[in-house]
């Protein structure tokens, strides 16, 4: 059974590789789809993941990360007096304008944060090059965003009307839905606030002010003494940081992905495209193995003339199916490897996890199996008079 | 003597929608256990007709057809296969070899089909061949091999499960009148060995010394 199913379906050799072929278009197309989906899943969070803080506090209107109230810089001295508060450090995240030194536009987000702190760093920037960006009016971004700023490391444009030099590149840090991620010192973000008036009226002041308990922040990273115990001190935060919210890493990356997953309908775009794959995929694996039971409609007639039983066909030509799944998944899977690798010099993650490989290989199989079907029924309706024939 | 077959008065009509085709009329005919019948007739006589039916291949539509004490005509469609894995082994005008598997694959495949390991499948089929002076053929494609070495793999393929009965249509037509002869005597010596029944429907007149008796049949009738 085994090897005339293997032989069979070897035996012509270019329409196997065509079947092969659409096997590979399918499940290539299905994981990059997954994994197009996994990584813009994965980048819409990918600032909350880079940090190490057990908790994030916000305002209590709070939409998802972008889209919130500042708290005022005042709250930080009291949520480090929390108990089992551990460490607590502010962030800064507020939309600005960047202009390049070629009046280039771009829209952006200043992240502020310590850059002396531990609870947050960009990508895997190390603490020594962090702390460049105690240099004032300084700035980090992600090495994808270089076309979108027109600027070159070392160069300087303007946020807020105020100088900004980018320092430094990080890699793969940019949430490929957001504004490019300005990554400052607190200091300088809060200098970079924006305001119309000093957009007009450049002002330059030699280094930005240490900020004062009125300035405005955007969070509050905390790390907890006890991550066993963190929704008692969610609420014991929130008692003490009145119109505050308080959400666990987790939670702050859920509401984030929701939300960019409800505001771009892409998880049902992508499993669209992926299904017609699919589909695609099991019309031609199963034309094409429908043909072949056709084409050796005798030899089967015969194995039916001698009384094999009906197990012993399907037997055949699942494990022609299989061979096609097995044969198809492999290459496809380094192909989107490929595809992946390219992908990410261009700054979209395409991320297949295990999981995402694992998966797609059972969706193969399946694909492959009710591809199958077709054949099957054809075989066990072959006439064992066909062998006299 | 026991009987390997027997068939009570068999009526085959092809329901064909312009004209039904009266294939068989009122054949009865008994097979002793052992026995090589030859079942002679002009084309379009009902040889093959009457082998699908004996085989279980085809339902007559009146008569019974008992094999080794088992009505088959009573089977449904599955049981019939069973049976006929079991019991009955056909070899074909055109050899039906698997084209894509060599002669050792094609007679390996009838005994996988039987449910039998690869292993002990593979030395079965390697003695056979030895038997048959063809262990060169072993590892060839059916391409590979002559008319009468085919036949000669299709015989080990009909043979090499030990079934209670061979069923030949026109075994030798396919061949030249030495090698028709030569395949012939193989597979009577073959069978008488292992002490299978045989039934061969053929014209050819020269199969006819090897048989123990000879039917005719014409126009459906014996
Ligand atoms: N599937 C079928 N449908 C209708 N009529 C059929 C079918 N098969 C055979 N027949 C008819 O039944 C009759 C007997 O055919 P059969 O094939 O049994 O003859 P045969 O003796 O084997 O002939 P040959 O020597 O040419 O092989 C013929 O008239 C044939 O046309
Ligand atoms: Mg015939």
């Amino acid at each position: 059974m085994v090897v005339l199913a293997r032989k069979n379906l070897f035996a012509d050799l270019p329409r196997f590789i065509v079947a092969l072929c659409a096997v590979i278009f399918a499940v290539t197309l299905l994981t990059v789809q997954t994994g197009i989906y996994n990584g813009f899943i994965r980048s819409t969070s990918l600032l909350i993941e880079e940090s190490t803080a057990d908790i994030w506090l916000a305002s209590k209107e709070m939409a998802f990360l972008e889209v919130t109230l500042p708290l005022t810089y005042a709250r930080l001295a009291q949520v480090r007096a929390v108990p089992g508060v551990a460490r607590a450090e502010p962030m800064i995240l507020r939309p600005a304008l960047w202009r390049g030194p070629h009046d280039t536009l771009n829209a952006g987000r200043v992240i502020g944060f310590d850059p002396n702190g531990v609870l947050f760093a960009p990508g895997s920037v190390g603490r020594a090059e962090l702390r460049q960006l105690s240099q004032p009016y300084t700035f980090f971004a992600d090495a994808s965003q270089l076309r979108a700023l027109g600027a070159r490391v070392g160069e300087a444009g303007s946020i807020g009307g105020y100088r900004a030099r980018l320092i430094q590149l990080t890699h793969g840090t940019q949430s490929i839905v957001s504004p490019t991620f300005l990554y400052t010192s607190l200091e300088t973000a809060n200098a970079y606030a924006p305001s119309a008036l000093s957009f007009l009226t450049p002002t330059n002041e030699a280094r930005p002010a240490p900020l004062t308990d009125s300035d405005s922040i955007t969070f509050i990273l905390v790390a907890a003494r006890d991550r066993n115990k963190l929704a008692r001190l969610k609420g014991a935060l929130e008692r003490a940081i009145p119109g505050s919210r308080a959400l666990t890493k987790q939670e702050m990356v859920a509401m984030t992905r929701s939300y960019w997953l409800q505001r771009t309908s892409i998880g049902f775009a992508l499993t669209l495209t992926a299904l017609l794959g699919l589909i695609v995929g099991a019309v031609v694996v199963g034309q094409i193995l429908y043909v072949s039971v056709s084409e050796h409609l005798k030899e089967y007639g015969t194995l039916r003339a001698i009384g094999a039983a009906d197990s012993f066909l399907y037997g055949v030509i699942m494990r022609q199916a299989v061979y096609m799944a097995v044969l198809g998944y492999v290459p496809s899977l380094i192909l989107s490897f490929l595809i992946a690798a390219i992908a990410a010099d261009r700054g979209v993650v395409i991320q297949i996890t295990a999981l995402t490989a694992g998966v797609v290989f059972v969706l193969t199989l399946a694909m492959c199996i009710i591809a199958a079907a077709f054949a099957m029924q054809r075989v066990v309706r072959v006439d064992p008079a066909v062998a006299f024939a | 003597m026991r009987s390997a077959i027997a068939a009570h008065n068999i009526d085959m009509i092809y329901p064909n929608v312009v004209s039904p085709v009266h294939a068989l009329k009122d054949v009865s005919l008994e097979i002793a256990d052992g026995e090589i019948l030859l079942m002679m007739g002009p084309s379009g006589s009902g040889k093959t007709t009457l082998l699908f039916v004996l085989g279980g291949i085809l339902s007559p539509t009146r008569g019974r057809v008992v094999v080794r004490d088992v009505e088959i005509t009573n089977l449904d469609r599955r049981q019939k296969a069973r049976f006929r894995l079991k019991h009955l082994s056909f070899i074909f005008q055109g050899f039906n070899l698997f084209k894509a598997l060599t002669a050792r694959e094609n007679v390996e495949l009838v005994l996988h089909a039987r449910g039998m390991r690869a292993r002990p499948a593979r030395e079965r089929t390697q003695r056979l061949f030895e038997r048959l002076g063809m262990t060169r053929q072993l590892d060839r494609l059916p391409r590979d091999l002559s008319g009468g070495e085919k036949q000669r793999v299709a015989i080990a393929r009909a043979l090499v499960a030990e079934p209670d009965v061979v069923m030949a249509d026109e075994p030798t037509s396919a061949l030249d009148a030495e090698n028709g002869l030569a395949v012939t005597g193989l597979l009577r010596e073959l069978a008488r060995e292992r002490g299978a029944t045989v039934l061969i429907a053929s014209h050819d007149m020269r199969i006819a010394p090897f048989a123990n008796r000879i039917v005719q049949l014409n126009d459906g009738r014996l």
